[in-house]
Parts: C-alpha cells; sequence; structure tokens
C-alpha cells in the first residue's frame, strides 16, 4: 500500500463524528490482508484489527488513529428547503461560507449543496463572521422534496477529493485524521508481515468520535486492554501566519514526537533515539498539559497505559484546504514498526 | 449540446480579466458556421449574425467572458505567493480555496490557507479576513522552488466543478459569465430578424475595459447587456436589502451602482415579456456593477438594456444559478431582437 493511495480511498467517505460507518467499512477492508482474527467494527463504529494477539506474558501493543473527522450535523429544514446544521467538533466558521459541501444522507448519492451565504452587496455595513447556529446548507430543493433526501442528523463535509501539491504534498478535506490512519495501516500491514518474530501482541485500532471528546476511543481501548500504546494524530505544522517559535513543527521533517506529562518519557524518549538510530527523521512536540489527542483517554484506560503521541505535521488544521506530505505519514509508520519489532524485546 | 452541456464546458475554461484566451477559443469552437467573427486588439471577440433585415444602426448583445481571480505579486521567504485581487471578489470568500497559478501554460494548483482555529487568541476568530494576510501555499519547501513555478503576473484562477444542482439548477465556478456567454451562443444559433453583433468582452472584472473599446468599434444603436445579478433570496440569510429570487425569471435592471438604465428599453422589453409571457423580475435597487455603464457612454451614447440572470453566491466558485432563469432569457432574447429591429428602424 501506499501512502498517497491510502489518502485517496480514506478521504473519499464521510466519516463525521458519530456517524463513521462508511469510513470504518473502507478501514476494515483495507485491514483484511493482514489481520489476524476477524476484524471487528463495534457499536461505536470503531475499527479493531489484530495483527498479533499477546501470548501468556507478552506486552500488548496499541497502535491507535481516530477515524473521524469534523463537518456539520442538519438540524431541521426551514419552510425555504434550507438545512439548518450544527457543527460537529471544531469547524473553522471563518472559511464556510459559499463552499461546495455534500451531504451524506445516503451515503452511495450524497447530495452537493453549498454552504448559505450572503453577498456584501446585499449585506449591511458591519459584516461578521457567522455564528456557529446562523449557518445553513442551501440544497437547491424545495422543503418538500428536500424531506424526502435528507433526514435531520444527516452530516455534511467539505465537496472535495484528494489533489497533490509540489514535494509529496497534498491537501484535502479530513486529512485530520486518515493521515493519521494511513499511517497506521501502513505499520500494521510491515508488522503482520514479520508477525513470526514479534514478541508482542500487536492491535490496530482506528477510534471514533475523536473530535467530539473520544468517547469512541475510550471504550475500545478498554476492551483491547493494551499495555503500551502508539497514537498517532496530526499536529500543527507553522504557516506564514503563526510563530515559528511556538509552533516549530515542520511538514516533511518527520513525525513529530510528543511530550506531556499525560504521555509516558521514556517511551517517548525511546521513540526518538530509534528514530535516529534507524535514520527516520523526526522533530518533538512539547504540550505542557494535555495533548487533545485520544492518547489522554487511551492513557488513563483501565489502570494505565504508557502512551507515547507522534503527530503529523500539518498546515491549516480544520480547513477543507489542509496539508499534509505522505513521506511524514511513511516515516511515522517506519517508526511504528521498529517500535513494534523491539517491545518484548528490549523496547521500554 | 445542452444548454448545461454548454455552460459545464465554458466554465471548465479559465479566464481572468486580461488572459482569457481559454474562454475565448471555446466559444470561437462553439460558434455556428454561419457568423463572421473577429477579435480585437484587447481580446474581445466580435461577431456578426445576419438576420432577415438589417436593422438601421447595429444591434449589440454582449456577455463578458471573464471571471473575478487573483494576481500573483511576488514570493515570500517561506515559499508562499503573495497575491493582488482582480475583480469583485468578496475576501471573506478567499481562505480554504483551492486556486491554479496559471503559469507557462500550466495550471499549478495551490491552496489558500490561514492559521487554525486552535491557536487563536481570545476573540480572534471573529476578526474578518484581510487580503494582506492571505498566501497561496503550492507545497513549496522555499522561496527559490516557488520562484521557478511562478512569476509575477501570473493569473490565479479559483478551481471548482460544475454540474446540475438541486431542483433544475446549476452549481459551479465562473458561472456569472459563461451562463450569459452560452445564453448569447445559444441565440447565435437560431434564425434572427434582425442583423446582430455578439460582443463576448473581456475584462468586465477590472472595469469593463474591453466593452468600452467593444462599443466604440460597434458604434451600436441599442445594446443588451447580460450580466449575472447577485441574488440573497432565502430570508433566513437575512438580506438588507430586497432580493429578486431564483427561478423566477431574468432581472431586467432598472439601475446598477454607478449609472441608471435607459427607462423607454426598461419598459418596452417588461411589456414585451409580458406580452410573450415570460417571467421576468424587476431590479430597482443600486447594488451590482456590470458593463452596461460603459456602453451607455461610449461614442454619443447608447440607450443599454440590461438583464440579469438571477446568481446565488454569485461572483464565488459556488455560484448557483437555475436553468429556468437561462431558458426565459433564451426565449426573451429572439422576440427582443425584433423589437429593437423595428425601433431603430
Amino acid at each position: 500500500m501506499e501512502a498517497i493511495d491510502l489518502i485517496e480511498i480514506l478521504t473519499k467517505t464521510n466519516g463525521v463524528s458519530g456517524d463513521e460507518s462508511a469510513v470504518s467499512e473502507a478501514i476494515a477492508e483495507l485491514c483484511v490482508p493482514f489481520s489476524e482474527l476477524p476484524i471487528e467494527i463495534d457499536d461505536f463504529h470503531n475499527v479493531i484489527c489484530t495483527i498479533r494477539p499477546p501470548r501468556e506474558g507478552e506486552p500488548h501493543l496499541l497502535l491507535e488513529a481516530h477515524l473521524d473527522e469534523i463537518g456539520f450535523m442538519v438540524t431541521s429544514i426551514s419552510d425555504e428547503g434550507l438545512l439548518h446544521v450544527v457543527p460537529c467538533g471544531g469547524i473553522d466558521r471563518r472559511l464556510q461560507a459559499a463552499t461546495s459541501v455534500l451531504v451524506w444522507g445516503r451515503p452511495k448519492t450524497p447530495i452537493p449543496g453549498v454552504v448559505g451565504y450572503l453577498p456584501p452587496e446585499l449585506d449591511g455595513p458591519n459584516r461578521t463572521i457567522p455564528k456557529a447556529d446562523e449557518m445553513v446548507i442551501d440544497i437547491g430543493f424545495s422543503k418538500e422534496k428536500a424531506k424526502t433526501l435528507v433526514t435531520c442528523g444527516d452530516r455534511a463535509t467539505p465537496d472535495i477529493t484528494p489533489l497533490q501539491l509540489r514535494n509529496s504534498r497534498v491537501t484535502g478535506k479530513a486529512l485530520d485524521n486518515r493521515s493519521g490512519c494511513a499511517a497506521v495501516l501502513l505499520a500494521g500491514e510491515m508488522l503482520a508481515a514479520c508477525r513470526d518474530r514479534l514478541k508482542c501482541g500487536v492491535t490496530l485500532l482506528f477510534g471514533s468520535m475523536e473530535e467530539v471528546g473520544s468517547s469512541g476511543t475510550r471504550t475500545a481501548a478498554y476492551k483491547i486492554a493494551p499495555t503500551h500504546a502508539i497514537v498517532v494524530d496530526v499536529s500543527f505544522s507553522a504557516t506564514h501566519d503563526m510563530s515559528m517559535q511556538k509552533y516549530p513543527g515542520k511538514i516533511g521533517g518527520g513525525p513529530m514526537i510528543g511530550y506531556s506529562p499525560v504521555l509516558s518519557k521514556d517511551l517517548s524518549r525511546y521513540l526518538e533515539t530509534l528514530a535516529r538510530k534507524n535514520g527516520i527523521p523526526c522533530q518533538t512536540e512539547v504540550m505542557g498539559g494535555r495533548t487533545g489527542t485520544d492518547a489522554d483517554a487511551i492513557a488513563v484506560t483501565r489502570g494505565g497505559v504508557k502512551t507515547g503521541l507522534l503527530s503529523i505535521p500539518q498546515r491549516y488544521m480544520h480547513t477543507p484546504v489542509e496539508i499534509i506530505d505522505t513521506q511524514d505519514i511513511r516515516q511515522t509508520a517506519l517508526l511504528m514498526l521498529f517500535y513494534g519489532y523491539d517491545l518484548g524485546g528490549g523496547a521500554i | 449540446m445542452t444548454l448545461m452541456e454548454q455552460i459545464q464546458a465554458l466554465s471548465d475554461a479559465v479566464g481572468t480579466p486580461g488572459d482569457e484566451i481559454e474562454v475565448r477559443r471555446k466559444i470561437m469552437s462553439l460558434l455556428p458556421d454561419d457568423c463572421t467573427r473577429r477579435t480585437d486588439t484587447l481580446g474581445n471577440l466580435l461577431v456578426e449574425k445576419k438576420g432577415a433585415q438589417a436593422p438601421a444602426k447595429p444591434i449589440m448583445i454582449s456577455a463578458h467572458m471573464d471571471e473575478p481571480s487573483l494576481m500573483v505579486e511576488n514570493v515570500d521567504m517561506t515559499g508562499g505567493v503573495k497575491f493582488s485581487v482582480s475583480g469583485e471578489i468578496d475576501v471573506q470568500t478567499l481562505p480554504g480555496r483551492r486556486v491554479w497559478v496559471l503559469s507557462k501554460g500550466e495550471r499549478i494548483p495551490g491552496v489558500i490557507g490561514i492559521k487554525p482555529i486552535h491557536v487563536l487568541k481570545g476573540s480572534e476568530i471573529e476578526i474578518p479576513i484581510s487580503a494582506d494576510d492571505l498566501f497561496i501555499d503550492l507545497g513549496c519547501e522555499r522561496k527559490e522552488e516557488a520562484s521557478k513555478l511562478t512569476n509575477p503576473g501570473d493569473s490565479v484562477a479559483f478551481i471548482g466543478e460544475t454540474g446540475p444542482f438541486g431542483d433544475r439548477l446549476v452549481r459551479g465556478r465562473a458561472l456569472d459569465s459563461r451562463s450569459g456567454c452560452a445564453v448569447l451562443l445559444a441565440l447565435l444559433e437560431q434564425e434572427l430578424p434582425f442583423d446582430i453583433t455578439a460582443v463576448f468582452t473581456v475584462q468586465r472584472e477590472t472595469g469593463s475595459t474591453g466593452m468600452k473599446t467593444a462599443a466604440f468599434q460597434v458604434q451600436p444603436g441599442a445594446a443588451v447587456v447580460l450580466e449575472s445579478c447577485p441574488v440573497a433570496d432565502h430570508p433566513v440569510l437575512g438580506a438588507k436589502k430586497e432580493s429578486p429570487k431564483l427561478g423566477e425569471g431574468p432581472i431586467i435592471s432598472l439601475r446598477e451602482q454607478r449609472s441608471f438604465y435607459d427607462k423607454e428599453l426598461f419598459f418596452q422589453c417588461k411589456e414585451l415579456a409580458e406580452g410573450e409571457e415570460i417571467p421576468i423580475q424587476i431590479k430597482s435597487a443600486a447594488f451590482g456593477t456590470g458593463d452596461g455603464a460603459a456602453v451607455q457612454t461610449s461614442g454619443n451614447g447608447t440607450r443599454v438594456l440590461e438583464l440579469g440572470i438571477p446568481s446565488r453566491y454569485a461572483l464565488t466558485p459556488c455560484c448557483i444559478q437555475s436553468l429556468k432563469d437561462l431558458e426565459s432569457l433564451s426565449a426573451l432574447l429572439l422576440p427582443l431582437v425584433g423589437m429593437l429591429g423595428e425601433k431603430l428602424s
């Protein structure tokens, strides 16, 4: 599997928090060739893929990436046929006006829409950024027809497919965190290839509802009961309008190894050493408090899990023009491969 | 080709102000054989079609070819591409867009991004965006790489797909110009009662430069200008001015921001539409601009009729128009040519 192909497949579908079944199925299908046990999609749309069940007394490594994405949820249909929506997760209200979206009432045939917008000529002099509850989606149908196509609770996402830019960089929607899913899938594939030599259990988890509080991952991690975990998410790569000092992450510079009170410092240091030893470019990301990722939930599962965090540097997070570098996905997967290979035989 | 296919073909072409060649070529390929055609110095396409009779003075019908776009200014230290705005663009709709930088015959994809909401401070999210803070990101590592790809003056167009939408609507990019071109092309395919000069103009977005010079060459007795007209017909959006509606017919304008149109033509066209039972709407508010004002004051002056195509989210790459309105506009143009021909004789 190539990272770019995975991004194509994984961003084609809807996976807005709480409505992830389409992306769950896509991921489960990709796991089939290397899963040792039947793949499980649970009631929360979490996908659990066992690469190697732990033997008695062995450590059990969980590799996790959340599979949900931010988006809109339809709350009602107005008399004019407009869809009133609320954000699912941290939508950027500044850049929704007059953008193309798909409303995923029926997964196979989503309805195209446009986020409603008032042009300056018809607005007052003091233009403001719309409030979260002021946003609507226009699907161009009357209320009667709209009711046959859309139901309250349907989700909407940007209507775009990935586009390759320079230097193995890709722009698209939901790269937060399908990039992480791609890295975990690649690591799973490589670990499965050397399954017989592993000295630890390895389970992949693609967790749901991270963008709305990690509820999917929390329950799945409880069920899996790992001893160690590496979480993959995206994090900030500085852009022209951000402080390089505060956000030193660089796109294309390799995974950002996280340091945070909730993460295992030993594990993070070990990952750094491992990266250096194997010539994998890496960076560090220091978070004084919580990480704002599924790592926060996984670390406190049951009696506690030694947890590390690898972040794929990303520009313009939570916008329809997120950018990642597919090389960073590859490097992140490699680092997880080396860690999985060492665990049970020397790794911390 | 159906009207929808024609609009799709025209809006897939890129035509930025001063760089309309792709659109002009597309239009030329779609023109019927019995038209004479000429491209002038600035790039306007002037097409003449014979009708049953010759009017005393030319009847000019126009649509513009250019779309609001951006232009590359320079490249900054990080490889970001700084741009200026060409045409009527709402800067608030720029962040989050995909663009093509048109350089040396290639379309180089890029995006306009802004820093994520996670790193904003306090009420920073409520502050409207300024174009000065925006850059195009081509994915370049550094300045040298971006400088090799693009040069100051390169045009930048918005990426978007055009296609059927909702209930007999069309959604897409550059519709504000291309649907007018499509309607004008459809007129040229018909048997006409009088000769007409169809003009596809350049640089409408940047001050009707093309129309000023085209009108000088044609010296029309009467001019009909096809334009898109912004509508905000959903009360829930809270428009501060009364807006025409999508799907209720083409809009006859009494005025725009810079000018009042010819009252006599306005009423005659209104009567004609009523007689033909073609739905029309009236716009009396002073919003929108167009090529109309430029024809009006050209040479000794020309009577101008502006026909607007109702456009939701006009001037964005997600403009919505109604096929019903476009069909009504098409249906109105043929008898209008007859009426203007009689009037000028």
